[in-house]
């Protein structure tokens, strides 16, 4: 059994052939934006050359990322088209990692361009510093503070130079268990977009239809007692010509709403809600400023956002006082369960 | 340094961007600055003819970016106009910072992902056809380049 | 008997098919509408990732649909173009990788041949025809004298129709893509705002979109700085009677001219009602037979690029293992692929 081995993450194109953990064979090149026309092509050579029939391919190992999405897409695509049409199984691999020296700790680096790069840090088996994004600068501090590491990778663009490391005798072990991907789901590591909470990045917008399982999700988890059903939102965004809903976004995926009504010079927020996991994190106070702004541009001035609050949901309280929200009065056992709700009210002067 | 030409007609737009298609050298940037209509697309097609593209350049908004591979370097149109408030990490920099010449209508949509040096055209509509085109260079590369296109007149 | 898988993934559809000798054995469509819905309008690398996480499960879907498995396929055939360049990447990969491990002819289809010839499902071609392609990307008329022989007559000089449509739809809050939503508000309103067609060549068979969406767009700015509401119904009834208007005018001209006995509407905009109705009152009363294409063929799909690569088949129009994508192939130009 054979191993086919696979790596377009940058401009290199490679492809290999394996047996038992050894490379038998390879072509390497820089490709430079070429591999979706050459790579398949490079496979069918380097097959015929040895003599491999399909039925003989074991496993598929390939990279997948980070990298250049185009070309780590284009490796990672044929790859899946393999295995599927085998039935053999895929191995997935950092597409740093595979550029890891033997047995010496290495900084494996690509770039990630716009000053950035991608940055692993790798020693055998074990990962000293996972995959992610670093600026340049920051890069460069982090190789002076290590100068036992080994430097990898095309490294011009930092006014350094790595090891040159081959990916396709790395990629020729890769068929171990850790690696193992499930075939069908398979996708790449994009990395820019997943690079933390601090630089995550909030969008407000109003619902739309496709909004409402998201919506609905969260607000089940937010007010598992009273929930609002599906019929209900969608007259709050299709009927009600007073109603309104804006959602937060994150990644495309819907982390939080505020549902609210303007009737004249007034307005109440019904529900604000944020998704627990993104909590704490900026979502309600861009909800509740894309809110004010909102109000503010109304054609009939806006005078009042006023809102209703548990008794006991102090955090709740400590939320909308930062957003300048005062206590008018105490509405007694305004819930059905019999609970207080405090009544607050804050003032929107158009500027 | 700044450089400033009056075109009268669509055709003279055109042509300006044509003389300037031969001094660009892969990996130049070139931002389009201007409102709706101001003829950003037209200016585009020039250059491309400049390049030896013969296809036809078409607005890129609904496509975000063009890309035209058959003339003297690549030419990658990018509008920038729908990304406003979005993630901006769409794999734009592996073209910006690719193999051809990367032209930009709304780069302040993606400010992040322009680099230091590159040539900034302002184009500013006159009334009917008629276009004010100013070019500022930032960098030692597009004041050269500036200069050239000033003698090529 | 020649079985024939197609892939398709030009733009936000993944989309896989299986035919044999004309029969449809699968139609897999896995449509990104939602996702792109949120960015009024498709957004490219989001599409090119889609398509690389649906593409074998739309390859498995088929090939249970079809109950026939990869040994039985004659020949792979895969849209090269126009469309996305990172989404094209993704079907071309599959498809020459099928191509290659089964030995099997790698067949390049046209998208917008695909978008024609997918009114096979509902009518045989009679020639001269006339092909009205208006889509997202694409506004073209199309003139056919026999098979696959195309001569492109008019075209979009800037924006084409679709995007006009999503671009307007988006000015008026309306949701994307737009073609639909501002069809159906179009009917409940009058053509009330003057929108007016472009300064063009009298005997032109070209479009120019770009200034009809400007004009939407000014007007209704206008009318917001001045507090004014903006009627949408009445807004998109003015639109669309513009943005047809120059569709149907050109194509009855163009039929007139070139003597066709047949037009064909194609392309994602040809679900339009408006389109669609304005064109059979058109044809009516005249000798030209109109075919309107099922509204499963106006959405891209996999059926429609297996429906043009059986004729290629028969033609031996097959491509080496090094074909690459064209993200602005002319349809008069099919068969040149390097």
């Amino acid at each position: 059994m054979f191993g086919l081995l696979l790596d377009s993450s940058n401009s290199a194109l490679a492809v290999g052939i394996s047996q038992d953990g050894k490379l038998l064979d390879e072509i390497q090149y820089s490709a430079n934006q070429r591999q979706s026309e050459l790579m398949v092509d490079e496979i069918a050579k380097i097959l015929e050359k040895n003599n491999i029939s399909k039925e003989d391919i074991g496993f598929v190992a390939v990279t997948k990322g980070p990298g250049s999405y185009t070309g780590v897409r284009i490796a990672l695509t044929i790859a899946k088209t393999v295995v599927f049409a085998l039935n053999v199984p895929l191995y997935l691999v950092s597409s740093l990692e595979v550029m890891k020296d033997e047995d010496r700790p290495t900084i494996c680096i690509s770039n990630a361009r716009s000053k950035r790069s991608y940055v692993g840090v790798y020693q055998g088996e074990t990962t000293i510093r996972e995959d992610g994004i670093m600026d340049n600068p920051a890069l460069l501090e982090y190789i002076a503070e290590h100068p036992d590491y080994v430097l990898s990778g095309d490294l011009g663009y930092l006014g350094l130079e790595g090891k040159s490391i081959d990916v396709l005798t790395n990629l020729s072990k890769a068929n171990v268990e850790r690696n193992l991907a499930e075939p069908l789901g398979a996708k790449p590591v994009y990395l820019k977009d997943s690079s933390g909470s601090s630089t995550m990045k909030i969008i407000v917008r109003e619902m739309i239809s496709a909004d409402m399982s998201q919506v609905m999700d969260i607000e089940k988890e937010c007010f598992p007692n009273d929930s609002y059903t599906e019929e209900q939102f969608h007259y709050e965004l299709h009927e009600n010509p007073f109603g309104h809903i804006l959602v937060a976004t994150v990644d495309s995926l819907v982390v939080g709403f505020v549902d609210f009504m303007v009737t004249f010079d007034s307005s109440t927020i019904n529900q604000i809600a944020v998704k627990e996991s993104f909590r704490k994190k900026g979502v309600g106070t861009r909800l509740m400023g894309k809110l004010v702004e909102f109000l503010k541009s109304q054609p009939d001035e806006v005078s009042f956002l006023t809102l209703e609050v548990r008794k006991s949901n102090t955090n709740a309280q400590r939320f909308y006082k930062k957003h300048a929200f005062e206590t008018i009065q105490e509405k007694k056992a305004y819930y059905n369960d019999g609970e207080d709700a405090i009544y607050l009210v804050r003032s929107i002067v158009n500027d | 340094m700044e450089y400033e030409v009056i075109t009268e007609r669509k055709e003279e737009t055109k042509e300006l961007g044509k003389r300037l298609a031969p001094l660009f050298e892969r990996g130049d940037v070139v931002l389009l600055k201007g409102d709706l209509g101001a003829g950003k697309t037209t200016f585009t097609g020039g250059v491309a003819e400049g390049l030896s593209i013969d296809e036809k350049v078409i607005s890129p908004t609904f496509n975000i970016m063009k890309c035209y591979f058959k003339g003297r370097i690549p030419l990658y149109h990018i509008d920038a106009y729908r990304l406003e408030n979005q993630n901006i990490e769409i794999g734009l920099d592996e073209y910006i910072e690719g193999d051809g010449v990367c032209l930009i209508e709304w780069p302040m949509y993606i400010e992040k992902l322009i680099p230091d040096d590159y040539l900034e055209i302002t184009i500013n509509n006159l009334g009917g056809d008629k276009r004010r085109l100013a070019f500022e260079a930032h960098g030692d590369r597009f004041d050269a380049l500036i200069a050239k296109l000033k003698e090529a007149k | 008997m020649t079985r024939i898988l197609a892939i398709e993934s030009s733009c936000d559809e993944t989309a896989v098919a299986i035919t044999e000798d004309g029969k449809l054995l699968a139609n897999v469509v896995a449509t990104q509408i939602s996702v792109h819905e949120k960015y009024g309008g498709v957004m490219p690398e989001i599409a090119s990732r889609l398509h690389a996480e649906n593409i074998t499960v739309c390859l498995t879907e088929a090939l249970r649909q079809a109950k026939c498995k990869l040994e039985d396929i004659d020949a792979f055939a895969v849209t090269r173009g126009p469309g996305l360049i990172g989404c094209l990447h993704v079907g071309l990969q599959a498809a020459k990788t099928l191509a290659m491990l089964y030995k099997k002819p790698l067949i390049p289809v046209h998208h917008l041949a695909g978008h024609i010839y997918a009114n096979q499902y509902v009518g045989e071609f009679k020639y001269p025809m006339l092909c009205v392609v208006v889509s997202g990307g694409n506004t073209e008329l199309v003139i056919m004298k026999g098979e696959l022989d195309f001569e492109i007559i008019g075209e979009t000089l800037d924006d084409a129709v679709g995007e006009c449509y999503d671009k307007v739809a988006r000015v008026l809050g309306l949701p994307y893509p737009g073609g639909l939503p501002i069809d159906q508000h179009a009917k409940l309103g009058q053509p009330v705002y003057p929108i007016h067609r472009p300064k063009m060549p009298h005997d032109t068979y070209n479009f120019s979109y770009s200034g009809i969406k400007t004009q939407v767009i000014n007007m209704v700015n206008t009318m917001k700085m001045k507090g004014e509401v903006v009627n949408i119904d009445d807004m998109a009834c003015s639109f669309q009677r513009v943005a047809v208007g120059m569709i149907t005018d050109r194509a009855m001209r163009a039929a007139k001219n070139y003597g066709v006995k047949q037009i064909v509407l194609a392309g994602g905009v040809s679900a339009n009602s408006y389109l669609r109705d304005q064109m059979q009152k058109k044809v009516k009363g005249t000798s030209i037979e109109l075919i309107i294409p099922p509204l499963w063929c106006t959405t891209d799909n996999a059926a429609m690029i297996a429906k043009v690569a059986e004729k290629l088949y028969v033609r031996k129009v097959f491509a080496p293992l090094t074909l690459g994508v064209d993200p602005n192939w002319r349809l008069d130009e099919w068969d040149k692929f390097e």
